[in-house]
């Protein structure tokens, strides 16, 4: 059926070009190549960035969807192009940030790596996200990548996320066709997977939830398995390699462990209720439940302290927004709800969400006239439901981070049932035979960009200018320069307080105990009009913060975008918020213009 | 075991890397890579999968996906063990922890018969395809190497120069002043220095290319005085770019 496409026809009478692996892994390289060419463009401040990445999206994805909906298409083939589609799009990440890790969670766990690395010990400490070194899972691999092949922690970390990845597509892939029986809907339910609007970069960053999902992933995998195996010792075999991946993801991330967790108890609760009692794993869901209480017991008891405010104030700002008495958040909008998206791009990230809600809706009815539903595939298709469910939330602002990171998991679900939509009404034989696969990959396209305008702001999803070459020399953004210069001067045991990005700089390039947001609430003693008052001295000592940095660049509150050189002259906030540490017993010891540090142990 | 099995292959491969980094714990070269990223992330999972299941059982996805798996888990349970014993978390414990593990789960997959022949195929390429591949390989390497190369500013880009004081280290009476230029073009500066409001010491023209730094350690006079220091370009003496104060002589200078 593709090979009566126009273009592919065109090219394999004149070419010799068919869709096989060779040619899917040119597409993907041509793609890859014009990525890192969109990125140059980009970070060098030059016009054309957008199309050439757009561009770099469709030469990845497009082939291989239609190599997808083809039905004569041997399994391995369809997995190892599923990997080629994850390995490349995983480099588009890789080429915007090549030099260092500059995504907010990065920091922290970067921070944790490499204090692993230095003391050779686990369960260290962490001022910004103080729960991550309790979750060591990630960074003990990327560890064991350093001290054995002796590549860098920062490369050590993208040869681990990367393996994530691969193995992401793989065990996706593997479930889906076990839970479908059809390994054209599977491979398809993947490609549709890479629309959730974090894949292409929160989800590809160096942090616990990128090594642990995909880990979950072999588990969801393992569970069909078992529940297909043939008899008594195969279903031990596959409980075995299922209780070993729990092993791994419940010292990894929390909210992975626990969403894995509701997976298997919502299993064994279709199968009750679904009369299938032999399917139901019961056993393997006590047993994830007592490794993952038993890690919070033992090893990680501020998780729940540490999750309880995000859910709480999620949930009061829902019903506060659902009442009238909190305003909607802007949606397309940078993290100060100022930087808007193209309009363009605004229109295709609706329609792309529309035409996702239609793929649900078709892949239900498809699943449903068929009367082919497993226990499992209700709870994908559950799932699918629930991901559309969650899509008012994002124009909550307190829970729109909670409807994010919840809809990674729930899009497990809508990455398989749009893919049954797809070949139930999209591929079916019938008329117009060759526009069917071009319209199948037009909509994995159309869901995918509109994942990717959804998912981070349009200002930053191209590499911003972090190392630029001036004079013969490499020159790095100011916040770089100061946090090296904390390290190197004064060594690595100060504690500082500092607006959010540059807290991160200070952890990790200055090896500094940082401090940033509101707990505590350096928030305030940074934004605070002059004078210092007196509960902010009594912060400062409580803490024992000896350096307070001020950073007028008001784009330095924004974890996402405040780690890069300032192109024009960047908006600043009150001269006299940052020079109320201008005071007898304060030494102002670091001074670039907008970054000031101070020495403030004389204020305690 | 089979010589050209895929186990022994997974046991030579595991054991050149558990000697390699035995050898030489604290290089890193291309052998060292190619040995030690399959250590942690491929091979004690594929022995663990092959132990577990018998070929038949697992097609080559699904014992790819495994075996990735298994080994990620068992390097984050080898870390959680090695820690807990407090051995610390070095190449050659590690590498000894994985090696046997590899080896120990290969033979028992072994003992129940659970190998796969080696069969080095020919692909079957057109000469075209062998073509598409080629060209894959130069386009990767060119997207590499131009990702990784540090490019111009963008017009518009604004550079910083910083100025610093602190107390010199060892030495009393004496602060270490220095100034880093972050701009994209040299620069022309003075410096000057006072001590209780008179002037100390004046420096300039310094001249600093970008990415250069400056720094000097100036004595002060007795009883660690407060010490202020101004920094201008020589286009505007009158204008600062930057002001430090030093104050509080208990600054822990680790070095300057």
């Amino acid at each position: 059926m593709i090979d009566t496409l126009p273009a592919v026809a065109w090219a394999r009478s004149r070419l010799g070009v068919r869709l096989s692996t060779p040619w899917l892994v040119l597409c993907a390289s041509a793609g890859v190549a014009v990525a890192s060419l969109a990125e140059g463009l980009s970070r060098s401040g030059r016009p054309g960035a957008t199309p050439l990445f757009w561009g770099a999206t469709i030469l990845i994805l497009v082939p291989a969807t239609l190599r997808m909906a083809q039905t004569r298409v041997r399994h391995g083939e369809r997995a190892a192009t599923l990997v080629l589609v994850g390995l490349a799009l995983y480099a588009i990440k890789v080429l915007r940030d090549p030099f260092s890790f500059t995504f907010a969670d990065e920091f922290p766990h970067f921070h944790n790596l490499q204090a692993i690395l230095s003391s050779g010990r686990l369960f260290g400490s962490n001022s910004i996200l103080p729960i991550t070194p309790r979750y060591p899972g990630v960074e003990s691999v990327a560890a064991a990548v350093a001290r054995l092949a002796g590549t860098s922690p920062f490369v050590s970390g993208l040869i681990t996320i990367a393996a994530a990845r691969m193995m992401l597509m793989l065990a996706l892939y593997l479930f889906y066709a076990r839970v479908s029986g059809s390994p054209r809907a599977a491979g398809l339910g993947v490609l549709v997977y890479t629309a959730t609007p974090t894949f292409l970069l929160w989800s590809a960053q160096f942090s616990y939830e990128s090594l642990a999902l995909p880990l979950a992933t072999v588990g969801v995998f393992a569970l069909v398995r078992w529940q297909s195996a043939p008899d008594g010792a195969a279903r031990a075999r596959w409980m075995a390699v299922l209780v070993l991946v729990v092993v791994g993801v419940v010292p990894t991330h929390h909210i992975t462990a626990y969403a894995l967790l509701a997976f298997l108890a919502g299993t064994c609760l279709l199968h009750l209720l679904m009369r299938q009692r032999p399917g139901a794993p019961l056993a393997i869901a006590a047993v994830t439940a007592a490794l993952a209480i038993g890690w919070l017991a033992l090893a990680a008891s501020g998780t729940i302290a540490y999750l309880r405010p995000v859910v709480n104030t999620a949930l009061a700002k829902v019903l506060a927004t659902i009442n009238g008495q909190a305003s909607t958040r802007v949606l397309f909008a940078n993290q100060g709800g100022a930087e808007q998206t193209p309009t363009a791009e605004r229109l295709i990230a609706v329609a792309g969400i529309l035409v996702l809600v239609a793929g649900v809706a078709a892949g239900i009815w498809a699943v449903r006239r068929q009367r082919r539903a497993s226990p499992v595939l209700v709870l994908l298709m559950l799932a699918s439901a629930a991901y559309v469910l969650t899509l008012p939330l994002r124009f909550v602002p307190a829970a729109w981070e909670t409807a994010s990171r919840a809809g990674e998991f729930l899009f497990v679900g809508v990455g398989l049932v749009v893919a049954l939509g797809i070949v139930e009404y999209i591929l079916r034989p019938g008329r117009l035979p060759r526009l069917r696969p071009a319209l199948a990959a037009a909509a994995v396209m159309f869901v995918f960009a509109s994942g990717v305008i959804a998912g981070w702001p349009a200002s930053l999803r191209l590499a911003q200018p972090l190392r630029v070459r001036a004079g013969g020399h490499t020159l790095q953004p100011p916040g770089y320069v100061a946090a090296a210069w904390s390290g190197a001067t004064l060594g690595p045991a100060q504690r500082v307080a500092a607006e959010d990005s540059d807290a991160r700089l200070f952890l990790d390039i200055g090896h500094q105990t940082a401090f940033s947001g509101v707990f505590p609430d350096v928030d305030a003693v940074l934004s605070d009009r002059p004078p210092l008052k007196a509960w902010q001295r009594t912060l400062l000592r409580r803490n024992k913060i000896t350096l307070v940095e001020t950073d007028r660049r008001k784009v330095s509150t924004d974890v996402i975008g405040g780690y890069f050189f300032d192109v024009g002259s960047p908006a600043l906030s009150s001269a006299a918020a940052a020079a109320k540490f201008d005071l007898p017993g304060a030494s102002r010891i670091y001074d670039s213009g907008n970054i000031v540090i101070y020495w403030v142990r004389g204020l305690w | 075991m089979s010589r050209r099995s895929d186990l022994a292959l997974v046991v030579a491969v595991a054991l050149l890397a558990g000697i390699l980094i035995e050898i030489l714990p604290h290089t890193s070269d291309f052998a060292r890579v190619a040995l030690g990223i399959p250590l942690v992330l491929l091979l004690p999972g594929y022995a663990l999968s092959s132990a577990i299941f018998s070929p038949s059982e697992l097609r080559m996805s699904e014992h790819l996906a495994l075996s990735i798996a298994l080994s990620v888990t068992v390097t984050i349970l080898s870390a959680l063990l090695m820690n807990a014993a407090h051995i610390g978390l070095q190449a050659r414990p590690w590498a000894a922890i994985l090696t046997l593990l590899t080896i120990a789960a290969a033979l028992a997959a072994a003992r129940r018969g659970h190998l796969r022949e080696l069969r080095v195929g020919r692909p079957r390429l057109r000469s075209s395809e062998v073509a598409a591949l080629a060209v894959s390989v130069l386009l990767l390497t060119g997207a590499a190497a131009f990702g990784l190369t540090p490019l111009a500013a963008p017009r518009g880009t604004q550079g910083q120069t910083a100025l610093w004081i602190v107390p010199a280290p060892h030495r009393s009476e004496t602060v270490c002043v220095g100034v880093i230029s972050d701009q994209l073009h040299t620069s022309d500066y003075t410096l000057a220095l006072s001590v209780r409001g008179r002037a100390l010491a004046r420096f300039g023209a310094i001249r600093l290319a970008p990415g250069a730094s400056w720094e000097r350690a100036i004595r002060v006079g007795p009883g660690r005085p407060p010490v202020t220091g101004v920094l201008a370009t020589t286009a505007r003496p009158r204008a600062s770019v930057a002001t430090v104060s030093l104050s509080d002589w208990s600054i822990p200078t680790a070095s300057c």
